[in-house]
């Protein structure tokens, strides 16, 4: 039977250490601080080595894809070193990236920002390059008890109900939606497992839920109790002494499915 | 908390998991050792050394602590194949006078070539501390040096063959005696090794604090360059049944080697862990983070392989568990540490669903040798605020 | 690097001499892929090594589901037609997902020396269309309902999953074909 998955959440930023300007990995909390946690390469390597079901990177410098060449060649060397499932977003706006990055060896594409600017997009990508490709990244918090759209390059929440929105993008054709709530985000204090599972049980397509995570348990509450296909977790494996393999025996003990 | 029905481990424990009678995955893997065909083992052990006996200046290379487990191991292929290796010491920079005497009793009687290697101390405590804050686990330069210096030097060497010691399995479910030959290199150091942070890593992580040339003994070689070595790094313990309490009183009657007291723990034990002064910080922290500590680890062993009862085992732990060690004003010494963040910094890496509670703690008893243990060059307090800023910023 | 292999892409006809087996990864969606074979020019230098040179290949995911007669992936699409088998959507299920994503257990129906018929292994999935049955199954995975996750026919092998992301057990289905 399908496995629910543990998926490492690398975020990418650009950095100047000693002489060099080099990609480094952070952790972020509400969006806002960002925390240097190491190298991606040697992380995803970690990660795999851990049993990791995928991996999720993201560039979160705001470029578009592009012009980030400090990005893709991470990316090049990354598809060198890893032979694992990696989902790969940050800056993409356009069909050619698609192209670009499943070239590179990506086996999903994420969009985010270019979700609020053209839902056609989506349509597109799914069409040309299949749905099981196109992963709908959303950024939500909740404003007066309701779940919305939160725009990160703005830095607020905007007026989109979550659900609605996320009903769209299913119609769109995204394969999968990577749910993250910004105000969980990094604080370690648990999932928003009440608006996953509303979610999940709204939509056909699988969900990955991220933001919050602080304990093993949090994992099983975001499969039991939110419905998740997937549970996302950043801050939680760089700044414990906890590996997916740790996680991983603890979901196992709670009687869920996954890959030992 | 959860624990295991045979040998009493808690669900707190690394890759633990437990069956429907509520006996853990380790147990259970144990059956596995038990029905391993050793004998063929033995001779997939005599056509690996055959490959490589006499073929260069040394027929193999021992990473070597001067504990049981390595003695052992370097005893074994000596004796029992006549090898010659080169022995790799990796020195932490805590190792206790008797460990000392044992490593050079047991080399000298064996006849075999030693290279020790220190780090740099300043590198060191940089390390310490930032490992401490970022995963509640100090020993990091111990783990990767131990594991990433001797690869370098069988590059350097060209040593194809290297042995370790005991395998993994014995102890957690990383590897199961099922993957047959337990093989030490890069997948496993970054599985369960290095504390999921590699070199470059900690580089990012002390903000170029620390040089990367600095870092070089803790870094895990390219494996293109260990390919075109050949290097074979297996574990002795994948193709020789594992016996500590035996081979632990071979190496005391033949080489002379002698075990040691240890902080918080049941003399019994003596043989364990008696390498480094700084063990009984390291299992305190173990208590702080997971509910059970050295005791609990060794009784389970013992209760596993029913060479305990369970009373005498529950004896042990109410007895030596959950005490604080003297060897903690050395540790706080060295990072330039106080207690109060001490506690903090450990609390915050604490596995659920266990609550640690510090006033139930007693001092525990000092070690012979405790007023021999190096307490000079600790960080200065400045250095050490650097470091504490990221973690407040971690925090907050 | 991990199985002493040496992948090189093939662009140019001349490129095939230096191929001892040949894989078709893809990506993207079953007309994409199909058009873009048949507009490389390639597809006959292509057909020619593999049924007339014997050379084994392997096809991945949507580059399994091509090999076959059509998908409903889009409307109806034409596949290559070398194998017979019709790739329809996965049925819909209260249940279960579609898209297919993720680790999913598969079932040998035929033994080999990386992997038994009694045990299950592990691999990774990621798509929205199936083959139902075949005559030349491998392996079979459930999810909203049972498929063909492999077929294996003289020198072709074609798997829905991606060995080459499925860690240990992936690097096995490679070893397997490349020997």
């Amino acid at each position: 039977m399908l496995k629910k998955r543990l998926i490492p959440k690398l975020l990418i930023e650009t950095k100047k250490i000693g002489e060099e300007q080099i990609a480094i990995l952070v952790t972020t909390k509400g969006y806002q601080k960002k925390i240097a946690v190491g190298d991606p390469v040697s992380q995803a390597k970690i990660y795999e080595a851990n049993f990791a079901d995928e991996l999720i990177f993201t560039d979160i410098s705001g470029k578009n894809l592009d012009e980030n060449d400090i990005f893709l060649t991470l990316l090049d060397k990354l598809s060198q070193e890893i032979f694992m499932p990696i989902c790969v977003g940050g800056g993409v706006s356009k069909l050619e990236h698609f192209e670009q990055l499943l070239h590179a060896g990506c086996d999903k594409v994420s969009i985010n920002s270019s979700l609020l600017d053209d839902l056609g997009f989506v349509k597109n990508a799914s069409k040309n390059f299949g749905a099981q490709c196109v992963v709908g990244s959303v950024d939500f918090c909740t404003v007066n008890n309701n779940p919305v759209i939160y725009n990160w390059k703005l830095g607020a929440p905007t007026e989109i109900h979550l659900n609605d929105f996320c009903k769209k993008l299913e119609d769109c054709g995204a394969g999968e939606l990577h749910l993250c709530d910004v105000q969980r985000d990094g604080f370690g204090n648990g999932l928003n497992y009440k608006v996953c599972s509303e979610i999940s049980e709204t939509l056909e397509i699988p969900i990955i839920i991220s933001g919050g995570v602080g304990t093993a348990d949090d994992f099983v509450e975001g499969f039991q109790l939110g419905g998740a296909d997937a549970v996302a977790a950043g801050t939680y494996f760089c700044l414990r002494d906890q590996s997916p393999i740790q996680a991983r025996s603890h979901v196992k003990t709670a009687g869920i499915p996954i890959r030992i | 908390m959860i624990r295991c029905t045979k040998c009493n481990l808690p669900e707190t424990h690394e890759t633990i998991t437990f069956d429907s009678d509520g006996v853990c995955n380790i147990c259970l893997n144990q059956d596995k050792r038990d029905a391993i065909d050793w004998a063929s083992r033995k001779k997939s052990l005599d056509e690996l050394i055959s490959q490589y006996k006499g073929k260069g200046t040394y027929d193999c290379m021992v990473p070597f602590s001067g504990g049981k487990d390595s003695t052992w191991t370097l005893y074994y292929l000596v004796k029992e194949y006549g090898l010659n290796p080169l022995v790799v010491q990796y020195d932490h920079g805590f190792m206790r006078q008797n460990l000392q005497d044992n490593v050079k009793k047991v080399c000298k009687e064996l006849g075999v070539d030693i290279l020790s290697y220190r780090s740099n101390w300043k590198t060191v405590r940089k390390l310490m501390l930032q490992s401490f804050i970022e995963k509640g686990d100090f020993c990091w330069h111990c783990h990767t040096g131990i594991f990433a210096y001797p690869m370098w030097i069988a590059l350097e060497k060209k040593i194809p063959l290297i042995f370790w010691g005991e395998p993994s399995a014995e102890y957690s479910a990383y590897y199961s005696y099922d993957d047959e030959i337990e093989t030490v290199d890069e997948t496993r150091f970054n599985r369960f090794q290095n504390l999921g942070i590699t070199a470059e890593d900690m580089y990012i992580r002390l903000d170029g604090a620390v040089k990367k040339r600095d870092l070089q003994a803790f870094t895990y070689p390219p494996l293109n360059d260990l390919k075109a070595l050949g290097y074979r790094s297996v574990c002795l313990g994948s193709y020789v049944k594992w016996n500590v309490k035996e081979q632990s009183q071979i190496i005391m009657d033949e080489l002379g080697w002698t075990g040691d007291e240890v902080e918080n723990v049941p003399p019994e034990y003596g043989f364990e862990k008696i390498e480094c002064y700084m063990q009984g910080v390291r299992d305190y922290i173990k208590y702080i983070k997971r509910g059970y500590t050295r005791p609990s680890h060794l009784s389970a062993i013992d209760l596993r392989h029913d060479k305990i009862s369970r009373e005498k085992a529950l004896k042990n732990i109410d007895e030596y568990e959950g005490k604080r060690p003297p060897s903690l004003d050395i540790f706080l010494e060295s990072l330039g540490l106080n207690e109060d963040e001490f506690y903090e910094i450990a609390s915050s890496h604490k596995i659920s669903p266990w609550q640690f509670d510090r006033s139930k703690i007693t001092p525990g008893k000092k070690t012979h040798d405790f007023d021999s243990w190096e307490r000079y060059s600790g960080m200065p307090r400045e250095e050490t605020e650097v470091q504490l800023i990221k973690w407040k910023e971690i925090t907050s | 690097m991990h199985l002493d292999a040496q992948p090189f892409f093939i662009n140019t006809p001349d490129d095939f001499k230096h191929a001892t087996h040949i894989a078709l990864p893809g990506v993207g969606s079953f007309s994409y892929c199909v058009n873009n074979l048949r507009e490389s020019g390639l597809l006959s230098y292509l057909e020619k090594n593999i049924f007339t040179y014997q050379k084994p290949v392997l096809g991945i995911c949507v580059g399994m589901q091509m090999l076959f007669e059509s998908s409903e992936e889009g409307g109806l699409s034409h596949g290559l037609g070398w194998l017979a088998g019709k790739i329809k959507k996965l049925e819909k299920n209260e249940m279960m997902k579609i898209p297919h994503v993720g680790w999913n257990s598969v079932n040998f129906s035929k033994p080999s020396v990386q992997f038994n018929t009694d045990k299950e292994y592990d691999f990774y999935f990621d798509h929205s269309f199936a083959l139902e049955k075949s005559d030349i199954i491998l392996t079979s995975t459930t999810h909203s309902q049972t498929f063909v996750s492999s077929v294996s026919n003289d020198n072709i092998l074609a798997c829905q999953f991606h060995p080459e992301k499925s860690q240990t057990n992936g690097l096995n289905f490679l070893k397997m074909f490349l020997n």
